[in-house]
Formats: structure tokens, C-alpha cells, sequence
């Protein structure tokens, strides 16, 4: 193993990006200098200098380009950035304009598709691996090997912190991956730069600690305590207590809505908008204490899993759960969705791993795991990571059904009790009974950050920045559905309940009017008086609800034909009319 | 075994020095940008609240006049040269960057009626007032020296009421009685047009098809000419007078007026028997029009002392500008950079607005242009979603105009349901549906014999042929289209259903009395109040019966005769009077609440106070159907032959025209006070409604 030497070692990528961009400026200088070059002999022969030296790029013979046209594109990497242009059929446009506008429209998309595909040989980073050699298995692979394979700065990602006197310990990773919040349960709250580890804060809040959450920036961080909800700033500093959060066992933070979720003790869920300080809904489940939950990060919906083997889904706009499925026919003990939202994965007291596709709520795959399986989690490139007891172990392409042996397997100190993927490194956190580990786990990580959504680089004025912007991209929490591009499309159920509604009203009893009227002196309050105008009321209530019926009559049904063309006889009344 | 370990070089990500620009990696992996649909809504919804919130038109009020302005005019070359002419005679010109009055003309005794800058040379400007006088004055680069004597002037027998010129020669029009084609250093005309209208009240030059003319007559057509022709080309009569017209300067052929009945009409020159588009916002008399350089949208003035902004394909605006100082708005301009927009109004001033309320002014930065760029993308990705068009659309408007279009709009539902009504309850297909662009043209002419060759003082014959052939461009039969089926100049009012309508027929009765001639019997019910019958009776003066009008051909030209001489005077007088008498001898129905222009003379005497609990009343302040379905039936020469009547019943009312036609002009005898503006009385009296 030792022997095995990093090919692809990355330490000394800091010396080579540099040479590779010395490289690069003398060639932009040459080519230059080619070009001015090119120009000068013609000046010379015409014997006049130009005003300005121009730029001419030499015009290359189009018979001589091997590489006729752009580069091409493959179809898979089209498909990837395709949001639905190829789909788009111009043709059922209804007038000739709109078809060509429509044309022109989709032309566009498609080429936003190739725009964003050939872009893609700007990305730099290239993802981790681990790559098994003749026979070799990836599980005997302990830490320690990997730490001492790796450069100096990734060696430095594997750690340990050994807390045995506050744990167990619950750990949270900021958007962009840089900070580290772990708080402990009896009160050990620390958050740092786990990178260089530069401490933030560290304190103890002496109470219970039962979650941990970072919010929106690395300055502001919630902690679930025994008793309220707490907001503290990176500094330690108490800037809130949370008193509508109370009791709280879970917390889960939705950036792009500004709100942080709190499963209770007491089945409530609440979701509380950060921005404002105000909580938006809070409802109980009625389904127990909520100790097992997570987000959905592509459409902001929580899941629960509850000691009956149920996962619900939740919004804030609706009080019942909008799904509810049986996943394990005992008690589920951890819940884990993928980036994309189309993966969950569930573990249950069963010892059994589901993988479920969330958008069709049905089970894809199940693997069974050693008794103690508790915590699962996602990392952006689906590694999956399952706690078992006091180990550790991380699945690959365990969503598509490869997992027939853990990737990684890691032995802690301690009983497992909480897991966290960093966003955009090879690391996996994990808060146990006696302090906290920070694993590498190759592959886990997105190589190529994004850094108008999350950067770990970014600067103060930067974040600044960006928590400005991303206030002003607030989305409401109305917005919230299973789907998350539901604003995008045509509301048919609306117009479908509208329909609905307006059938039923052929089949309603007439509402129930409740009016006494009003006494009234000099004798216009007698009984006959009095029954007339309660008539007049009522008379007034049933003629609007005729008309309305009326109204869906005719819509309904259409016209009443007049009767049929025979004449009408006088026996006809003995007829049955409902036939 | 081989193991890779993410690890950045900080270097690639972090920028070498604080000079430097921060380094920002993108990856467009739809995976790491979720809820992009619903973070652009966000965005399209705040951009479209900043739009509000930024919207800020009001730019300069370029005050100095000393009366009310009547006129503006843009210079073809300089942006920054604005030049506007009051009601006392007086042309200003501006300087719209300094927002100063550069100099100061004491050009005409009486309105200054039109105003136009040579666009050849730009260096003159001809302005017509109402002192019968062309003048042509200098207008140096920069402005200075005295201007204060014209470099020629004409004098006319006839008022002038607008002017025009040509875009690529030194030629320019007149309109007043006729038109007229002037050459520069010309003391007459080089050309003469006439048909058969006694004021032409606007009239512009086509900007791309430059010999093209387009005026708008007060007897409500519009008339196409073509300068190096003999004769006007088209002429096509809407329901009510239009009072400006501007053309496209993107499309030669389509153009749009401004119309007394409150809308707008778009027409293809092509194709004038429907208007291409109708523009509808406005709740009173529309006065001004310009097109922007893009000729994508217009600017309107409108005597509810707003002006409006409509996209020339659009039925309604898109934006309204009003102050709570600002009255009846007389001209609008839109300058030729596309940012801005003028508009003159009764109060003095001169407004400078943005045509984009919420355009932020000056250079753009381009960073600041991308973002606009990119919110203005998004609005129109989510305009259909019920927040941002509810934010779009949301304007504050004065409340005179939010009552006046709460009301339009019950009128105008009130009228659909009862067109529903009659629907359901007719034979199917006997009450067809009616385009709304269908509803508002009554025909179109093409009458080339009425017009007099060039260089003569046109005088229409006596009887211009009333033949089918004549009345070409007819739409196909409907019994949607009957006032459209009927030539202009036949005089009948006569319901498709053989009947006579029940007012003209007593006014046919009363006129025969009048005239002398027999009446025909009237074949419908004659249940008639005194105010129909006596509107119709001053309305429908001359037309005999058809079947009359088909046996003595020389009554008919009679009749033309009486109508075209302007001699009718005397019989519409005695048709009024004899209408009195009818009307007085009838209870008066209630049930007509309108009162046309001319009937108010015929009214039985009320008393004082009813009369005004009438008016107060909140009917009819929209064109009145009882009016339309008259002034539908009505021809050109009962109009001639009526506004001649009612010039002799009313000795106040002079022929300037210009003025909107004052809803009513309620008393004949009396001017409203609203309407001195002053020195006189700008109405027209024409037929008009309540």
C-alpha cells in the first residue's frame, strides 16, 4: 500500500499551476510579437506607417483547418445541461409569429445547452478516488493509510478531536464547507475553521445541547438547547433565545428560504424565517418526538421519520403531511437526502438500508447492515455514509445498487450520533460519544464549486456581499412544494379545483341561513312583519345560490334542449320525471 | 492502490493582490444551482417592484407661456430644440438640456394653430395662426439674434388650422377650408384639394412615403392625399371626429388618429375600412398623438388632462402620466432620442416626461446595463404570473378618471349583456358578433369625380353621384354593417328592418312640413318622446324617404344642394321649430336620459331644477348609443346640412374647430364655462352627445 505511490499527488499542484502559467504568459507575449511582426514587412513595403498598430489575426486557409467548425459536443454532455429545450415543440404554437418566436426562443435555450457544456473545460478540479489494484479491497483501507498516501495539506483533513467529557456530539458543516460547528450534549459548543483550525468560539452553554445548526453565513449559528433555541454569533455571543422553539430535538436550516426548521420533542414542527425573526408556521405532527430529520435540498421539504417505521414530508403551508410511507417496518433511525432530490435514503431499527427515488416514492434498493445502524447521510456526489454502532461505513454508488461492501469503514471511540458530508471536499464529519472525527473519504466531494452560490474562499466584503443578495433572492416560504419549478408551469390544479368546486355546487344543500330580525319599534315588529322580512332575507340568499346553480347548470350540461319533438299529451304528466 | 484527495490550490481560487478583481469559478451544473425557477421568480418580482418603486417620469416643467399651448414642435435635426406656440400667439423655443426659453416670438394675434421646421435644412420654421397668416420665420444655429420678423408670410383668406412639411422637398401643407400645397418664397398655393368638407383641422406629411398626406376632416373622415396628385386619394369617415393623427415612422403605411370618442385607431393606409388596432385607456376626448422614432409606441394627450403611453400594437396603455396641476392636455411630442416625452397642456406649461418611467437617466455603467438588462428579461418571462402583473399594471390615476372608467366599463358591460340578451332570444345568426374594431367606421369613400383639378378653387358639384360603384369598399351585407352598406351621401336613416326609426320619422314628417315636400308615410310605431324626435328632426333635416328619394332624383339633388350651399340653415330652423311643437304636444318620456347637441333647443322648457338634477345624474357620459345609432345613420350631407342649423340657432358657435367637441355642449345658446378659455369658445358644435 505504502509502495503505492500518488499518482495523481496533488501537493505540488502549487508549483505546477504556477509553471504552467509562466508557460502561458511567454506564449501570449510570442504570438503577439508574431502578429506585429506579420504586419511590419507590409508597412515597410508600402513605405508608410500605419497610425495605429493594428491587430491582424493571419487568416487561415479554410482548406488547411483539420478541425472544420466548432468542437464538437457529445450528446451525454448536451443532455446533462439540457433543461427541457429538446422537448419544446415550436409547431403547437397557434399562429405563424408565435411559432417563430417560439423557434427562436428554443434556438436559444439550446444554445445556453452548448454554451454551458463547452464551459465545462474550464472546470479545473478533478474528483477524488480510491482505485483498487489486483485483489486489493478499499475497506482494508484504514485513515491513517490514506492520511500518509495524500499531500501534507489533505493529510492535515484527517483528525481527530477527543471530547469525551461533553459528548455525545452533534456537528454542522457551512454551506461552502469551511466551518465547523460540533456541540456536545452537556453544553460543549465549538465553532472553528477546520481547515487551518482557527477557533471561532468555544463555549459551554451549560445546558443540554441537542443540534446544532449554521445558518445563512459563518457568523451566526442556532444551537438547540434543553430548554429554548439559541442564536449565537461566531464570536460565542448570544444574540437571540428562541423562546417559540422550545423543547427542540432537531434543526435543519433551508438557505434559499432563510428559515430554520425545529423538529420538538413534542412532535411540533416549526419554521422560523431567520430573516425576520418570525415564525412562519408551527404545527404538531402528532407523531411522536421528531428526533430523526432532514432536508430536502432541491425542493426544501422536510422529512421525518417517526418510531413506526413512517417517513412523512412536510411543508410548512400544509398541516398534514403531504406523503407519508411506510419505509421500515420498525422504527426509522435515519433519514438522508441527495443534492439533486431524487435519492432518499432511510435506516431503520430493521437493519435495513433503503434507497427510495423521492419522486416516485418507491424503494430502488435495500441492503442489509450489521445491527446498530442508526445515521445515514448524503455527500453531493451520493457517497452514502451509515453509522453503525461505533463504526463508520461509507457506501459508493450505493443508489444505484453497487454497494455489495462498504468503500470506507472507520472504527470511532465511540457510539456514532451524528454525520456530516463537508460540501466540496473528500470529508466526512462524524460526532460521537467521545469528541468528533473528521474522515477523508475520496470521491465524496464536488471538485468544482460554484462561487456565486458557495465559496469557500470567499472574503469578508464577499460574504457580505452575497448574504445581501441572497436576502434579495428570499424565496417565500408559499413557494415550498414538492416540486420545486412548480412556479414555472401552468397551474391546472387551480383551475381543476375551480371546476370542482363549481360541480359540487350542483349537489350541495342549500346553505342554512341564520337570521332573526332585528327588533324594531313603533309596531314594525309584528309577527307578520317580522316573517316578512326574514323572507326577504332568505328569498335574497336563495336567489344568488339559484343563479350560481343555475350558472354551473348551463356550463355543465349546456343549453336545455326543449323536449322532445313529439307533441305533448296530456297523460304525459303521469310520466316519472326522474327518468 | 491509488488514492486522489480533493485538494485546491488557495492560489487558483484567491486573487494575488487587493488590486486585482476577485477570482469567481463558475460550474453551471444545474445540481449545484437549485430552485433557479423560483429564485428568478423572486427576482422578476422585486425587479418589478423597483420598477414601481424607480418610476419617476416627471423630469422638467418648462413654464413662460402666458396662455395656454396649443402647439409643439420638434426640430427634425437638433434634439435638443423644442418649439411650442400658445393660445395667444406667442412661440417659444426651448433649449431642453438647460430647460430654458432660448427666445421668445410674438408670432400671430389669435391661437398659433400649427408649427413645422424645414427638415431639409432646419434652419426654418413656418408656423399658421389663427389671424389668417402663414409666417415663416429663421431658426439659426444656435439660436440668437432677432427673431421677431418672419422671413415671409402669406396671408389667407380663410383660416388656416394646421401645418405640415414635406420631408425631403421645400414644400408644405395647410389645412383649414381644404388643403393646400405651398412652396417656400410662394405667395398661393401650387395646389388645391377639396372634398367636399368645409375644415380639414390636422394634417401630416408621411415621413417615409413623403408625398403621402393624411388629414382628418370635422366631418369626420379622414382623407389621404398625395401631393403630386390632383385629387385626394381615400377618405373613410369614423362614428366621431378625429381630432390629430400621427404616422408611423418605421411603417409608411399605417398611422394612428386620435379620436373624440376616446380611443385611438390604428389603420393600414391598405386597408382602411377597419382600423388595424383600437386603443382604448383614455376617458375623454383624445387631443394629441406622436409616434416615438421606433415606432413601437405612441404618446397620447387627452382632455381628461393625462397623457397616456400605448405600444402601437397594444388595445391599451401602458403607461399614464398625469399632476394634479396639469389640465387638458393640447399637444404631446416625443423627441427624437426616444427618451422623452413633451407635453403641452391648458395650463401654461410645457411638461418634460421620461418615456420609460422608471429609466434611470445617463450613461449606464455596464454592469448596471447587464442587470437591467437581465430584470427586464425576467418581467417578461413571468408577466403572466398574477403578482408581477397585478405590480405591472398597478397605476394610481386621478379620481376623476377611475370613476369615469369604473363607469365606461359597467356601460360597456351593461352593453354586452343586453347584445347577449338579444342574442339568445334572436333566431341564431340574426345578431352577429361585431368585432370592436368593426364597430367604430362608418365607410369608406373613394370619390374621385367630387375633386377639382389642379390650381382651382375646388367647388364640389351639386349632386356627387350616389351610386353604388361610388360606395365601393362596402363590407358584405350583415345586418351587423348597415350604416357601413350605405353610401355617404345617402340620406336616409333607415333601419334594416324596412322600418323607420321612430324619431326621423316624425323629423320626416316635421321636414316635409318644413320644405314643403310630402312626407312618407311612416311605417312604424310612432311612439316618439319630443327630445328624440327633435334631435333626430335637427339630425336628419333633408332625407326623404327612399322610396321618395328613388322616384324624384331632382329632390335629392335638391336636398344636396341645400346642404352642400350651407342654405339648409333655414330649413333645419324650421325643422327644430316644427319639432317643438311635436315634442311639446307629447309627454316627454323619461327613459331618454341623453340629449344630442342640437336638441336641447328643441326641448319643451323644463323647469330649472330638474334640468340640473338631469345633468347630475351619472348617465351617459360615454358616447351615447342613442347618439351613435343616429350619427350611424347619418350622412354627410345631414351633417353639413345640420351643423349649418345649428350655426344659425347658435350664433355663438364659430368654425375654428380645434377644441373638443365639449360633451353635449350642453345648452345651445350658452357657453359652458369650462369651455372659455380665454378669449372664446372653441367648439365646433357638432353633433355630439351627453
Amino acid at each position: 500500500m505504502k509502495s503505492a505511490k500518488p499518482r495523481y499527488f496533488t501537493g505540488g499542484a502549487a508549483n505546477e499551476t504556477g509553471s504552467v502559467k509562466k508557460v502561458e504568459a511567454t506564449r501570449g507575449e510570442s504570438t503577439s510579437e508574431g502578429a506585429i511582426s506579420a504586419i511590419r514587412p507590409k508597412d515597410e513595403a508600402t513605405g508608410a506607417a500605419p497610425p495605429f498598430p493594428q491587430k491582424k489575426r493571419p487568416r487561415s486557409d479554410p482548406a488547411d483547418d483539420p478541425f472544420i467548425g466548432d468542437a464538437p459536443i457529445s450528446e451525454e454532455k448536451l443532455k446533462k445541461y439540457d433543461m427541457g429545450a429538446k422537448n419544446l415543440r415550436p409547431a403547437t404554437a397557434k399562429t405563424k409569429l408565435a411559432q417563430k418566436k417560439f423557434e427562436r426562443r428554443k434556438e436559444k435555450m439550446l444554445e445556453r445547452c452548448k454554451q454551458a457544456a463547452r464551459a465545462e473545460i474550464l472546470l479545473s478540479e478533478e474528483q477524488g478516488f480510491l482505485e483498487p489494484e489486483n485483489g486489493e479491497l478499499t475497506h482494508h483501507v484504514r485513515q491513517r493509510e490514506i492520511a500518509s498516501a495524500v499531500d501534507i495539506s489533505s493529510a492535515t483533513k484527517h483528525f481527530d478531536l477527543d471530547l469525551a467529557k461533553f459528548g455525545p456530539y452533534r456537528v454542522d458543516y457551512t454551506r461552502n464547507g469551511r466551518h465547523l460547528l460540533i456541540g456536545g450534549k452537556r453544553g460543549h459548543v465549538a465553532a472553528f475553521d477546520w481547515m487551518t483550525k482557527r477557533l471561532h468560539c468555544e463555549t459551554n452553554v451549560m445546558e443540554g445541547v441537542r443540534d446544532v445548526q449554521w445558518l445563512h453565513v459563518e457568523t451566526m449559528f442556532a444551537v438547540a438547547q434543553k430548554k429554548w433555541t439559541y442564536i449565537y454569533d461566531n464570536a460565542g455571543v448570544e444574540l437571540h433565545c428562541l423562546k417559540q422553539l422550545n423543547d427542540i430535538k432537531r434543526l435543519e436550516f433551508l438557505p434559499y428560504h432563510f428559515l430554520l426548521a425545529a423538529g420538538s420533542n413534542t412532535s411540533y414542527l416549526h419554521w422560523l424565517d431567520v430573516s425576520i425573526g418570525k415564525i412562519v408556521t408551527s404545527f404538531p405532527t402528532k407523531l411522536g418526538p421528531l428526533d430523526v430529520m432532514t432536508q430536502n435540498p432541491s425542493n426544501a421539504i422536510i422529512h421525518c421519520g417517526h418510531p413506526n417505521g413512517v417517513v412523512t414530508l412536510w411543508s410548512p403551508n400544509v398541516k398534514e403531511p403531504l406523503v407519508r410511507m411506510l419505509a421500515h417496518s420498525s422504527g426509522i433511525r435515519g433519514v438522508a437526502v441527495d443534492q439533486t432530490g431524487t435519492y432518499m435514503a432511510t435506516t431503520g431499527m430493521d437493519r435495513k438500508l433503503r434507497i427510495w427515488d423521492v419522486r416516485q416514492f418507491k424503494q430502488v434498493h435495500a441492503y442489509k447492515l450489521p445491527l446498530g445502524l442508526s445515521h445515514v447521510t448524503f455527500s453531493q456526489r451520493k457517497v452514502l455514509a451509515c453509522a453503525v454502532g461505533n463504526t463508520v461505513q461509507i457506501f459508493k454508488d450505493a443508489h444505484v445498487g453497487l454497494a455489495e461492501a462498504p468503500y470506507l469503514v472507520h472504527q470511532c471511540t465511540g457510539t456514532v450520533t451524528d454525520l456530516r458530508f463537508s460540501p466540496f471536499e473528500d470529508v466526512l464529519g462524524v460526532g460521537h460519544q467521545n469528541g468528533f472525527t473528521s474522515l477523508i473519504v475520496p470521491g465524496a466531494g464536488e471538485p468544482n464549486l460554484d462561487a456565486l452560490e458557495a465559496n469557500p474562499y470567499q472574503s469578508k466584503r464577499q460574504r457580505r456581499e452575497h448574504e445581501v443578495k441572497a436576502l434579495l433572492d428570499k424565496i417565500q416560504p408559499e413557494l415550498i412544494t414538492l416540486e420545486a419549478d412548480d412556479i414555472a408551469k401552468v397551474n391546472t390544479e387551480a383551475l381543476e379545483a375551480e371546476l370542482e368546486r363549481k360541480a359540487k355546487v350542483l349537489y350541495l344543500k342549500p346553505e342554512k341561513i341564520d337570521y332573526t330580525p332585528r327588533h324594531r319599534m313603533k309596531g314594525k315588529s309584528s309577527a307578520a312583519k317580522k316573517e316578512h322580512r326574514k323572507q326577504g332575507v332568505f328569498e335574497k340568499h336563495r336567489k344568488v345560490a339559484n343563479q350560481e346553480r343555475r350558472e354551473v347548470e348551463k356550463e355543465f350540461f349546456g343549453q336545455k334542449k326543449a323536449e322532445a319533438d313529439k307533441p305533448k299529451s296530456v297523460l304525459d304528466r303521469f310520466k316519472r320525471k326522474d327518468v | 492502490m491509488k488514492v486522489k484527495v480533493l485538494c485546491r490550490n488557495p492560489d487558483d481560487y484567491l486573487r494575488e493582490t487587493k488590486h486585482d478583481i476577485h477570482k469567481v469559478p463558475r460550474n453551471y451544473s444545474a445540481d449545484q444551482h437549485p430552485f433557479q425557477e423560483a429564485r428568478e421568480y423572486v427576482r422578476a418580482l422585486n425587479a418589478t417592484k423597483l420598477e414601481r418603486v424607480f418610476a419617476k417620469p416627471f423630469v422638467a416643467s418648462l413654464d413662460g407661456h402666458r396662455d395656454g399651448v396649443h402647439r409643439l414642435a420638434k426640430h427634425p435635426l437638433r434634439l435638443s430644440t423644442v418649439i411650442s406656440g400658445s393660445y395667444d400667439g406667442e412661440i417659444r423655443i426651448w433649449d431642453l438640456p438647460s430647460r430654458k426659453c432660448l427666445t421668445t416670438i410674438p408670432a400671430h394675434t389669435g391661437f398659433v394653430r400649427g408649427l413645422c421646421v424645414d427638415p431639409e435644412s432646419g434652419t426654418s420654421l413656418i408656423s399658421v395662426g389663427d389671424d389668417c397668416q402663414i409666417k415663416q420665420w429663421r431658426l439659426p444655429d444656435p439660436i440668437g439674434g432677432n427673431l421677431d420678423e418672419p422671413i415671409h408670410s402669406i396671408a389667407l383668406k380663410s383660416q388656416p388650422h394646421d401645418v405640415t412639411h414635406h420631408w425631403k422637398k421645400s414644400q408644405f401643407a395647410t389645412c383649414g377650408e381644404g388643403v393646400d400645397i405651398w412652396e417656400h418664397q410662394r405667395n398661393s398655393p401650387i395646389r388645391t384639394f377639396d372634398w367636399g368638407v368645409d375644415t380639414v383641422h390636422t394634417i401630416r406629411y408621411n415621413p417615409i412615403e413623403p408625398d403621402i398626406l393624411l388629414a382628418a376632416a370635422s366631418d369626420r373622415s379622414l382623407i389621404l392625399y398625395d401631393s403630386r396628385g390632383q385629387s385626394p386619394l381615400r377618405k373613410v369617415t369614423l362614428k366621431l371626429r378625429s381630432n390629430a393623427v400621427a404616422w408611423n415612422p418605421m411603417e409608411a403605411y399605417s398611422f394612428t388618429v386620435a379620436n373624440e370618442d376616446y380611443n385611438l385607431y390604428t389603420f393600414d393606409m391598405r386597408n382602411l375600412i377597419s382600423p388595424r388596432n383600437v386603443h382604448m385607456d383614455h376617458t375623454e376626448a383624445v387631443m394629441a398623438v406622436d409616434y416615438s422614432p421606433t415606432g413601437r409606441e405612441f404618446v397620447t394627450g387627452s382632455y381628461d388632462k393625462s397623457i397616456r403611453i400605448f405600444p402601437c400594437d397594444r388595445g391599451h396603455s401602458r403607461e399614464v402620466y398625469h399632476t394634479k396641476r396639469m389640465q387638458r392636455v393640447m399637444t404631446v411630442m416625443w423627441s427624437m432620442d426616444d427618451k422623452f416625452v413633451l407635453s403641452g397642456s391648458d395650463e401654461m406649461n410645457v411638461r418634460v416626461w421620461k418615456g420609460h418611467a422608471s429609466e434611470k437617466l445617463g450613461t449606464l455603467r455596464p454592469r448596471e446595463e447587464r442587470a437591467m438588462r437581465y430584470a427586464e428579461k425576467l418581467k417578461e418571462k413571468f408577466n403572466e404570473h398574477p403578482e408581477v402583473k397585478r405590480i405591472v399594471r398597478h397605476r394610481h390615476v386621478p379620481k376623476h378618471i377611475y370613476n369615469a372608467k369604473k363607469e365606461h366599463r359597467t356601460i360597456r358591460e351593461s352593453q354586452k349583456r343586453k347584445e347577449a340578451n338579444r342574442r339568445a332570444h334572436s333566431a341564431p345568426g340574426t345578431v352577429p358578433f361585431v368585432a370592436e374594431r368593426d364597430k367604430h367606421v362608418i365607410g369608406e369613400d373613394q370619390d374621385e369625380d367630387t375633386v377639382a383639378p389642379v390650381g382651382e378653387c375646388c367647388v364640389p358639384p351639386l349632386s356627387p353621384p350616389v351610386t353604388e360603384s361610388g360606395a365601393a369598399r362596402r363590407r358584405p351585407a350583415g345586418r351587423g354593417s348597415h350604416a357601413r352598406r350605405r353610401p355617404l351621401n345617402d340620406g336616409a336613416v333607415k333601419r334594416t328592418d324596412g322600418r323607420l326609426d321612430e324619431g326621423t320619422a316624425v323629423a320626416l314628417k316635421s321636414t316635409a312640413a318644413a320644405t314643403g315636400w310630402p312626407a312618407a308615410p311612416p311605417a312604424g310605431r310612432l311612439a316618439t318622446s319630443g327630445r328624440t324626435s327633435a334631435s333626430a328632426a335637427a339630425l336628419c333635416t333633408p332625407p326623404p324617404p327612399p322610396a321618395f328619394r328613388s322616384t324624384r332624383p331632382d329632390d335629392r339633388r335638391r336636398v344636396d344642394l341645400v346642404t352642400r350651399q350651407g342654405r339648409s340653415s333655414v330649413a333645419a330652423a324650421a325643422a327644430i321649430d316644427s319639432c317643438r311643437s311635436v315634442g311639446a304636444a307629447r309627454p316627454l318620456s323619461t327613459d331618454h336620459r341623453h340629449s344630442c347637441s342640437s336638441s336641447a333647443a328643441a326641448t319643451p322648457p323644463l323647469s330649472l331644477r330638474r334640468r340640473r338634477r338631469r345633468r347630475r345624474r351619472p348617465v351617459c357620459r360615454h358616447i351615447c348609443r342613442h347618439c351613435l345609432a343616429l350619427a350611424r345613420s347619418l350622412t354627410a350631407a345631414a351633417a353639413a346640412a345640420v351643423l349649418a342649423g345649428v350655426r344659425s340657432v347658435v350664433a355663438a358657435a364659430n368654425r375654428t374647430g380645434g377644441g373638443p367637441m365639449k360633451r353635449g355642449a350642453r345648452a345651445i345658446g350658452r357657453v359652458p364655462s369650462s369651455r372659455i378659455v380665454g378669449r372664446q369658445w372653441r367648439g365646433s358644435g357638432e353633433i355630439g352627445c351627453d
